[in-house]
C-alpha cells in the first residue's frame, strides 16, 4: 500500500478547512488513495460527495493559483498546435492565454513535475492557471473536432490502406469477380449441366468443410483448460488494488438516454478501483438527449463525457477512434449501453494478460444474455451467442485460429491498439476486423472467462437489422483480409487461413446458400421430380444428403450442446427448433448483401432497452436468477 | 506426445498378433458367414460393384463403409476387415497402455496388464467374428471411459463422445441398438448430480440426440434410396441362437423367461470374466464419482443382454460378452487404486482371462469348438473352402454368373469383384426377370448343399447345377460348385 504524499495530505487539510471536505470523507479519500495507489484527487472525484469543480477550486487554492473555467474563458487558440492535442489530453494541460510576454499554462494536475514539464515544453517565461479536467478534455475535443475526427475517420485508410474496408473492392478483386462472373456465365450458355453440376460440388464440399469444422471447433472449445480458468480466477482475487493499473472503458451510444443509469450502475459495480478507471461514455454530438442525460446525472469524476463531431461515416467505431484519443490507461475494454459486465472482469483481463505471451494483446471475453427467457427468439439468440462465445472461440483460441472479436467486452493494451490506428470506421464489425488485423500483425486474441450480459434483441425487426449489419461486416472484413491471401496464409497459418474462411466466410456464405438448397429440396419433395437428377450424379447426391442430414444434425447437436456449460439446460429443447432461426438468418444475410451493394457503410443502429428485463428494477433479480 | 510414442511398439505388436490371428480364423473357416458377407460386399463396394445408394443403406453402416474404403484405397486381396479389426484392437491396447503409463505404474506391469486384456479370450472372439463385433467393442470402450469425464466433469467433449459413443455402437452392429437403447434409462446418472437436478429430461435428450437422429436420418435415407436395403448378421437372430447354444443347457434357463436368463447369464460373464471390476467397486464403494460409471456400465451391459433378447435383434449374443474386457481396461485405467495393487490386479486379469475362457465355453459352445477343430488341424467349413476355392478357379475371367450374396466366399476367392456378374448388377437381375442365360460363364452351387438350397440361380434353372446350360461346358468343379464356360457366344439358355 502507497503512502500518501506530503502535497496531497497538505491539499485534503486545505479543503476540510475550507469546508469542502468533511473530515471523514478525507479520511476516506486518503484510505482510498493508499489502497488503490492514486493521488488524493483521483479517489475524490470517484466518490460523489462534491462537484469536480469545488475540487479544482480548492485544488487552486492550495496551490495559490487563479482557477478558469475554460467555457467560460476559452483559450487562445493561436497557442493551441493540432499536433499537440494527445499531448493536452495525456497530461491534462494546454497554452491558455498570453499575458505580459508569459505564457499561461492551464493545467489540471499542478505541481512540481507540471512546472517541469511546461518549461522544457513552451520555455521559461510560464505562468499557471488551474483548470477542470473536463475543461481540459473537451476544449481540445471542441478546438480540434475537424482535424480529430479526420484522423477518427482516415487514419487507417490513409496509412495502412491495404487493411480499410474504405474501398469495398479493390481493383484485383473486382477483375477477379468479373472473370468469374465470366466464367460462370460462359459456362451456362455453352455447358449448362457441367457447370451446374460444379457450382453443386463446390458447395458441398464447402458445407461438409463448415459443419466438420465446427464441429472440431466445439470439441477443441469444450477441452479448454478448466485449470487455467480456476488459475485466472485466483490470480484476480489476489491482485492487490495498488498494483492494477489504470483501465479505460468506452462506452458508445447513440439515442440510448434511458440505458445510462443503468449503464453507470453497472460500471460502479465493477471490482475495480474507481479511481483508476478512465470511464469516457462516447456520445455522437447531435444526441442531445442524452448529453443532456448525462450531464443531469450527477456522474462521479471518473466518468467522462466525450462527444463526437458529426461527419460519415457515423459509426461505432469511428467514435471509438475518436475516443481513443482522449483515453490515459494502459488497457482499453469496449462495452455498450446495455452490458452487465461480471463484476471481476477487469480483474480477470489484467490477471490474464500478466500470465500470457507479450504478443496476447487482447482479451475477449463470454457474452451471454440476460433476458434469454423473454421469448423464442431471445432464447435462440442465447443458444446462438453461448455457442459462439462459450464454445467456437475458446475452440479457435486452441487451434490458433485468428479470433473475430465480438463487439463488446474486448480489452486492449492500449499502445498497440493505437499502433495498429485501432478500429476501422468502414466495417460495420469493426472488431472482428480488428480480430484478423491484429493476427496478421503478429500479435494474438486471448479468451478470458469472464462473462458480460447484454440484452437480447427479442423482435424480429430489430434482431434481423443487426444481424445484417454482422454479415454486411464479415462480408466486409472477408473482402478485407482475402485481399492478399498469401500473406494471410503467411501470417496466420494454413490453419488460419482455413478457419478464417470457415468460421467468418462460413457464416455468410451458408446463410446465403441455405434457402437455395431448402427451396430445391422442397421442390423435391413436393414433386419427387426426376429432373434434379441431371445436376446430381450419384455421388454428389449422397454428399449433398449427407449434407442435408449430417450438417442439420450436427448443428442442431452443437447447439443443444452450447448452454450446458452454463447449467441453462431449459435451452436445450430449444436448439430443435433452430431451423426457424436460420431461416431469419438467411433473410439478414440477404439484406446484408444489397445492403453491401447499396450502402456499405450504413451502420443500421440496434434499438436497445425494448426488453421488459431491462427495466432498473427487474435486472438485479434477473441476474440474481442467472 | 512421448507417451503415445511409447504405446507404439505396444499397438504394433498387438496390431500384428490381431492382423495374423485373424487371417488365421480366415483360413481357418472360422469367420462367421455374416462377417464373410459383409466382407465380400465390401470387396464389391471397392471394386465399384455396388451402387452408393446399396452402399449407404447398408446396416451396420460402419463396419460395412470403413471396410469398403479401406478396400478402395488396397489392393486387390486385401483383408480389409481383418485389418480394421486389427487397427481397433491396436488403438485400444495403445490406450490403454498409455493410461496406465500416464498414472506413472511400471513399463513391465502396464504391458502385461494390457496384453492380459488384449488377449482376453472375449476380446479375442470378438477380433475373430470381424469388423462389426470390433467396432462395437471400440464404441463401448469409448462409452464406458466417457462415463467417467462425464460424472467427474460433464464437459462437452465427454458429452459429444458419449453421445457419439451410441451412435456409434448402434451403427456398428445389430446389437448396437440393444446397448444404445439400454444405456438410455442410465443416462440420467451419468452426469453430476447438479446437471440432473437442472433437468435430466433435457440431459437425457442431450446424450441421446445423435443416436436417435442418426435413426432417423438412416431410416430417411432408406426410404429416399432407389436400393433395397442390405441387412449384415440378418442370417441369424439372437433369440435362435440363443436356444441353439443354451438352450440344451437347463441350469442356464433360470426363470424360463429368455430376457431375464439373458440378464443373468451377462451378470455371470462379467463376474467370471471381469472380477477386477467386482473387486474394485468393493475397493471404492464409498466414492460416488468412481463407483457410478462402472455400476452403470454393468447396469447396460446387463439390461442390453435383456433388451437384445426381447427385441429379437439380429446377431450373436455372445458379441455382447466383449463388454466384460472393456469394463476391465476401464476400471484398470480409471480407478487409482485399481492400478497400485500391482499383483492383485494382475491376479484378477489372469482369473478374468480364465474365467472369460470358461464363460465363453458355456455361451457359445460352437465356435470354441471350431476353434479346437481348427488348431487340430481340421478344414473347417466344407462349403466355405469350396466356395473359396470357386472363387480362385473364377480369377482372370470376365462376366461370370454367380448369386455371390448367397456365397460371399466366391468373392473373397477371387480377391475382386471386377468381371462378376452379381445380384445388384443389371446382368443377373435381367437374367433372373427374362429367365435366360448368355453370361460367357456360370458358377452355380449343388442345390442339395446348404448353399446351393438358397442360390437363385438354382431356383431359377432347377436343373442347372446337374446339366449346366446348353451350349456351355464344365471347366470347373469342386465338392458343391460347378463352373461352366460358354462355348459359343449365340447361345442362350432359357428355362
Amino acid at each position: 500500500m502507497a503512502q500518501l504524499s506530503p502535497s496531497d495530505r497538505a491539499l485534503g487539510d486545505l479543503l476540510v478547512g475550507r469546508h469542502i471536505l468533511t473530515l471523514p470523507q478525507l479520511d476516506e479519500a486518503a484510505q482510498l488513495a493508499e489502497t488503490w495507489n492514486v493521488r488524493l484527487g483521483d479517489a475524490i472525484l470517484a466518490r460523489n460527495w462534491i462537484s469536480p469543480r469545488a475540487y479544482y477550486e480548492g485544488l487552486a487554492g492550495y496551490y495559490d493559483l487563479p482557477f478558469v473555467s475554460l467555457d467560460r474563458e476559452p483559450p487562445d487558440e493561436s497557442l493551441l498546435n493540432a499536433a499537440d492535442a494527445d499531448l493536452y489530453v495525456q497530461r491534462l494541460i494546454l497554452p491558455w492565454r498570453r499575458r505580459e510576454g508569459r505564457i499561461v499554462i492551464a493545467t489540471a494536475e499542478p505541481g512540481p513535475e507540471t512546472v517541469l514539464f511546461a518549461r522544457q515544453r513552451w520555455g521559461g517565461a510560464v505562468d499557471f492557471v488551474v483548470a477542470p479536467k473536463f475543461d481540459i478534455v473537451w476544449t481540445v475535443q471542441s478546438v480540434f473536432a475537424a482535424t480529430m475526427s479526420h484522423r477518427a475517420v482516415y487514419e487507417l485508410a490513409e496509412q495502412d490502406p491495404e487493411m480499410s474496408a474504405k474501398q469495398v473492392l479493390t481493383p484485383a478483386q473486382a477483375v477477379a469477380g468479373y472473370v468469374l462472373f465470366s466464367a460462370l456465365l460462359a459456362g451456362l450458355a455453352f455447358a449448362p449441366i457441367a457447370t451446374l453440376i460444379a457450382l453443386n460440388l463446390i458447395m458441398a464440399v464447402f458445407y461438409l468443410g463448415n459443419f466438420l469444422f465446427k464441429g472440431i471447433l466445439v470439441f477443441a472449445g469444450g477441452g479448454r483448460s478448466v485449470e487455467k480458468d480456476h488459475t485466472v480466477e485466483i490470480m484476480a482475487r489476489q491482485l492487490r488494488d495498488d498494483e492494477l493499473p489504470v483501465f479505460t472503458v468506452l462506452v458508445p451510444m447513440y439515442r440510448e438516454a434511458k440505458m445510462l443509469p443503468m449503464l453507470a450502475q453497472a460500471l460502479r459495480q465493477l471490482d475495480y478501483p474507481l479511481g483508476k478507471l478512465d470511464i469516457k461514455i462516447v456520445l455522437e454530438a447531435d444526441d442531445h438527449e442524452t448529453i443532456e442525460v448525462a450531464r443531469t446525472l450527477g456522474l462521479e469524476g471518473v466518468f467522462e463525457i466525450i462527444r463526437v463531431p458529426p461527419s460519415q461515416p457515423q459509426t461505432k467505431p469511428k467514435a471509438c477512434n475518436f475516443a481513443l484519443r482522449f483515453a490515459r490507461g494502459e488497457y482499453l475494454a469496449v462495452y455498450d449501453a446495455e452490458d452487465r459486465p461480471e463484476p471481476d472482469q477487469l480483474r480477470k483481463v489484467v490477471a490474464t494478460f500478466m500470465r500470457s505471451p507479450p504478443e496476447v494483446v487482447c482479451l475477449q471475453c463470454c457474452l451471454n444474455y440476460y433476458n434469454s427467457s423473454e421469448n423464442w427468439l431471445a432464447r435462440m439468440f442465447t443458444l446462438d451467442y453461448a455457442l459462439w462465445f462459450d464454445q467456437m472461440l475458446p475452440g479457435l483460441e486452441r487451434l490458433k485460429i485468428p479470433i473475430p472479436l465480438g463487439g463488446t467486452s474486448n480489452h486492449f493494451k492500449i499502445k498497440v491498439l493505437r499502433e495498429l490506428r485501432a478500429w476501422d470506421p468502414f466495417n460495420v464489425t469493426e472488431d472482428a476486423d480488428l480480430g484478423l488485423r491484429l493476427t496478421q500483425k503478429g500479435y494474438r486474441v486471448g479468451v478470458v472467462d469472464s462473462t458480460t450480459f447484454e440484452e437480447a434483441t427479442c423482435h424480429v425487426g430489430n434482431w434481423v437489422r443487426q444481424r445484417s449489419r454482422w454479415i454486411k461486416g464479415y462480408m466486409q472484413t472477408l473482402l478485407v483480409h482475402l485481399r492478399c491471401p498469401l500473406s494471410l496464409w503467411r501470417t496466420t497459418g494454413p490453419l488460419g487461413l482455413l478457419g478464417f474462411v470457415f468460421f467468418i466466410g462460413g457464416t455468410v456464405l451458408a446463410a446465403l446458400f441455405n434457402p437455395i438448397f431448402w427451396i430445391l429440396y422442397l421442390a423435391w419433395l413436393a414433386t419427387l421430380a426426376t429432373d434434379f437428377e441431371v445436376v446430381f450424379p450419384e455421388p454428389l447426391l449422397w454428399l449433398a444428403t449427407l449434407n442435408l442430414l449430417a450438417g442439420n444434425g450436427a448443428f442442431i447437436y452443437l447447439s443443444m450442446l452450447a448452454p450446458i456449460r452454463r447449467g441453462r439446460l431449459d435451452l436445450i429443447p430449444y436448439s430443435l427448433s433452430v431451423f426457424g432461426y436460420w431461416v431469419l438468418m438467411s433473410a439478414a444475410a440477404y439484406r446484408a448483401l444489397w445492403q453491401l451493394m447499396r450502402n456499405p457503410f450504413y451502420w443500421d443502429k440496434t434499438q436497445h432497452g425494448v426488453s421488459r428485463y431491462t427495466d432498473p428494477k427487474a435486472v438485479p433479480a434477473q441476474r440474481a436468477a442467472q | 506426445m512421448m507417451r503415445s510414442l511409447a504405446a507404439a511398439p505396444i499397438a504394433l505388436f498387438v496390431f500384428v498378433c490381431a492382423l495374423t490371428l485373424a487371417a488365421t480364423a480366415i483360413r481357418a473357416g472360422l469367420v462367421p458367414e455374416d462377417g464373410v458377407a459383409l466382407w465380400a460386399a465390401a470387396v464389391m463396394g471397392g471394386d465399384g460393384e455396388l451402387p452408393i445408394s446399396s452402399i449407404v443403406v447398408a446396416y451396420p453402416s460402419i463396419p460395412f463403409v470403413s471396410a469398403t474404403l479401406v478396400q478402395m484405397v488396397t489392393p486387390n486381396g486385401t483383408p480389409s476387415p481383418a485389418l480394421l479389426t486389427a487397427g481397433l484392437v491396436a488403438v485400444m491396447a495403445g490406450l490403454w497402455f498409455r493410461a496406465l503409463r500416464a498414472a506413472g505404474r511400471p513399463t513391465a506391469f502396464a504391458t502385461i496388464a494390457t496384453l492380459l486384456l488384449v488377449f482376453h479370450p472375449m476380446l479375442l472372439r470378438t477380433a475373430i467374428a470381424g469388423s462389426a463385433d470390433m467396432f462395437l467393442g471400440f464404441f463401448l470402450y469409448l462409452f464406458g471411459n466417457a462415463l467417467y469425464d462425464l460424472r467427474a466433469r460433464s464437459g462437452l467433449p465427454a458429452i459429444m463422445m458419449a453421445g457419439l459413443a451410441l451412435l456409434g455402437a448402434a451403427f456398428s452392429h445389430p446389437l448396437g441398438p440393444a446397448i444404445a437403447a439400454a444405456a438410455m434409462p442410465f443416462l440420467a446418472f451419468t452426469v453430476r448430480p447438479v446437471l440432473v437436478a437442472g433437468s435430466a429430461v433435457n440431459i437425457v435428450l442431450t446424450l441421446a440426440f445423435p443416436t436417435l437422429f442418426g435413426a432417423a436420418a438412416f431410416a430417411y435415407v432408406s426410404w429416399v434410396s432407389p436400393a433395397r436395403s442390405i441387412r449384415f448378421f440378418a442370417s441369424n437372430d439372437v433369440v435362435s441362437g440363443w436356444t441353439a447354444s443354451l438352450g440344451p443347457l437347463p441350469s442356464i434357463e433360470f426363470f424360463g423367461l429368455a430376457a431375464l436368463d439373458a440378464g443373468l447369464v451377462m451378470v455371470g460373464v462379467l463376474i467370471a470374466a471381469a472380477p477386477l471390476a467386482f473387486v474394485a467397486i468393493a475397493w471404492v464403494y464409498r466414492r460416488r464419482p468412481l463407483l457410478v460409471p462402472v455400476a452403470i456400465f454393468a447396469a447396460i451391459a446387463v439390461t442390453a443382454a435383456s433388451f437384445a433378447v426381447v427385441m429379437r435383434l439380429d446377431g450373436n449374443f455372445a458379441t455382447l460378452t466383449v463388454a466384460a474386457p472393456i469394463l476391465a481396461a476401464i476400471v484398470l485405467g480409471r480407478i487409482p487404486i485399481a492400478r497400485y495393487r500391482h499383483p492383485i490386479v494382475l491376479l484378477l486379469l489372469l482369473l478374468g482371462f480364465l474365467g472369460g475362457a470358461g464363460a465363453l465355453a458355456v455361451i457359445e459352445p460352437r465356435t470354441v469348438t471350431q476353434v479346437a477343430d481348427a488348431l487340430q488341424g481340421g478344414d473347417g467349413d466344407r462349403e466355405r473352402m469350396d466356395a473359396l476355392a470357386l472363387g480362385a478357379a473364377t480369377d482372370g475371367r470376365r462376366g461370370v454368373l454367380v448369386d455371390g450374396f448367397n456365397a460371399p466366399a466366391v468373392v473373397l476367392g477371387r480377391g475382386h469383384a471386377s468381371g462378376l456378374l452379381l445380384p445388384p448388377n443389371a446382368s443377373f437381375s435381367i437374367t433372373m426377370l427374362l429367365s435366360r442365360i448368355d453370361a460367357p460363364f456360370v458358377a452355380v452351387p449343388d442345390p442339395h448343399s446348404r448353399t446351393g438350397a438358397r442360390d437363385r440361380l438354382n431356383e431359377a434353372f432347377p436343373l442347372l447345377y446337374r446339366n449346366g446350360p446348353p451350349g456351355y461346358r464344365l471347366i470347373y468343379q469342386n465338392n458343391t460348385w460347378r463352373l461352366f464356360a460358354r462355348e459359343s457366344a449365340a447361345v442362350v439358355y432359357a428355362n
